[in-house]
């Protein structure tokens, strides 16, 4: 009885294991709040990007960025700064977490960051012939296996890939891999066609987020009038010499 | 992770600590603010401006629009900005309780 006993408390570590593997293995459930792991990064991957096209070369060459090695402090020019929307893939890469709610024929995501949201249609649609330009695109998801395959167009061309001034053109098409690895942790991969701007597919690495079982997506706006008091208190004057205001 | 807007005009490299009293506590986006003053080597009172992240998520670990108000006195901990201005990046507050919160965004 007393063997029996041990044998089986040894047996848990396994018994865990084995599930944590069995779930990622049988798991079309991406449902949760998740971020980013270390509080996110960009979905792309710059030391992986291909030749720009002209179009792209001048867009970027025009793009000066809040972070990185092409920042122009007090000279930024994200889009962002204007309260304009982040688009997809950025907003797969802020530090901010973003939900996925499943219901039947549709994947919806709710993003903190300016609570934006996008549609993911699961009923078998194909993409839209010739869509009109949205900031969010337009996109479709089918399971190939245990791993989400979503694509989208109809991408608008205003929003930057990522905080460093990576274009897109409005040809974008999106691929992106969502892959529930473990219980709390989800893999998305994310490839760029747009032969507007790269002279090649741009393939990604994948990246890993976190489930935050515990927090809910809170309230976050951009407001141009909040945006503009930020930049003439902090923003603006960390750029420059002797200058503090107040 | 600080993504966004101007965390390149600070110089992480550099930290500063300073024994700061409140004058307004911004609890708002895009990033919360906290204006105070201290006093430099020489006992003279300098004016501080300081940011951090957003309520969104620093709500989540801990903070509240009552964390601070003017007249607080606590320590702050962050990084300066480079070009000299008395402008900062929050890496920790500490309350005159102790209590500790970071001003980053934690893993």
């Amino acid at each position: 009885m007393r063997n029996r006993f041990f044998l089986s408390i040894a047996a848990i570590p396994a018994l865990v294991a084995f599930s944590s593997v069995a779930f990622a293995q049988g798991s079309r459930d991406l449902s949760g709040v998740w971020i980013g792991k270390r509080g996110g990064n960009a979905v792309v991957d710059t030391a992986l990007r291909p030749p720009m096209t002209p179009w792209a070369q001048a867009r970027f060459d025009a793009a000066v960025p809040t972070v990185g090695p092409r920042v122009i402090a007090g000279k930024e020019n994200d889009p962002i700064l204007r309260c304009n929307p982040d688009g997809i893939p950025k907003l797969l890469g802020v530090p901010q977490p973003f939900e996925i709610i499943q219901i039947p024929n549709r994947m919806l995501m709710f993003f903190e960051h300016n609570r934006h949201w996008r549609t993911i249609w699961m009923d078998g649609r194909k993409l839209p012939e010739d869509p009109d330009p949205a900031w969010m695109g337009y996109s479709v998801g089918k399971w190939e296996g245990n791993t989400l395959v979503v694509e989208s167009s109809g991408f608008n061309d205003i929003p930057w890939l990522d905080f460093y001034g990576d274009p897109h053109s409005d040809a974008m098409r999106l691929t992106e891999r969502y892959r529930r690895v473990d219980r709390e942790t989800l893999e998305i991969t994310v490839t760029i066609d747009d032969p507007k701007a790269y002279t090649k597919t741009w393939v990604n690495k994948p990246k890993l987020y976190n489930l935050k079982r515990d927090w809910e997506i809170a309230e976050h706006y951009c407001v141009i009038d909040e945006e503009t008091a930020y930049g003439d208190a902090i923003r603006v004057p960390a750029g420059q010499p002797g200058n503090t205001p107040r | 992770m600080f993504a966004h807007h101007g965390a390149s005009a600070y110089d992480r490299g550099a930290t500063v600590t300073l024994k700061a009293t409140i004058t307004e506590f911004k609890y708002a986006n895009p990033h919360v603010q906290i204006f105070f003053d201290a006093k430099d080597d020489k006992g003279t009172v300098q004016h501080w401006n300081c940011e951090t992240i957003n309520p969104a998520m620093l709500s989540k670990q801990g903070w509240s629009k009552s964390t601070l108000k003017a007249g607080d006195q606590v320590t702050i901990i962050g990084h300066p900005s480079r070009t000299g201005s008395q402008i900062m990046l929050l890496e920790k507050l500490v309350l005159a309780n102790g209590k500790e919160l970071a001003g980053i965004l934690l893993d």
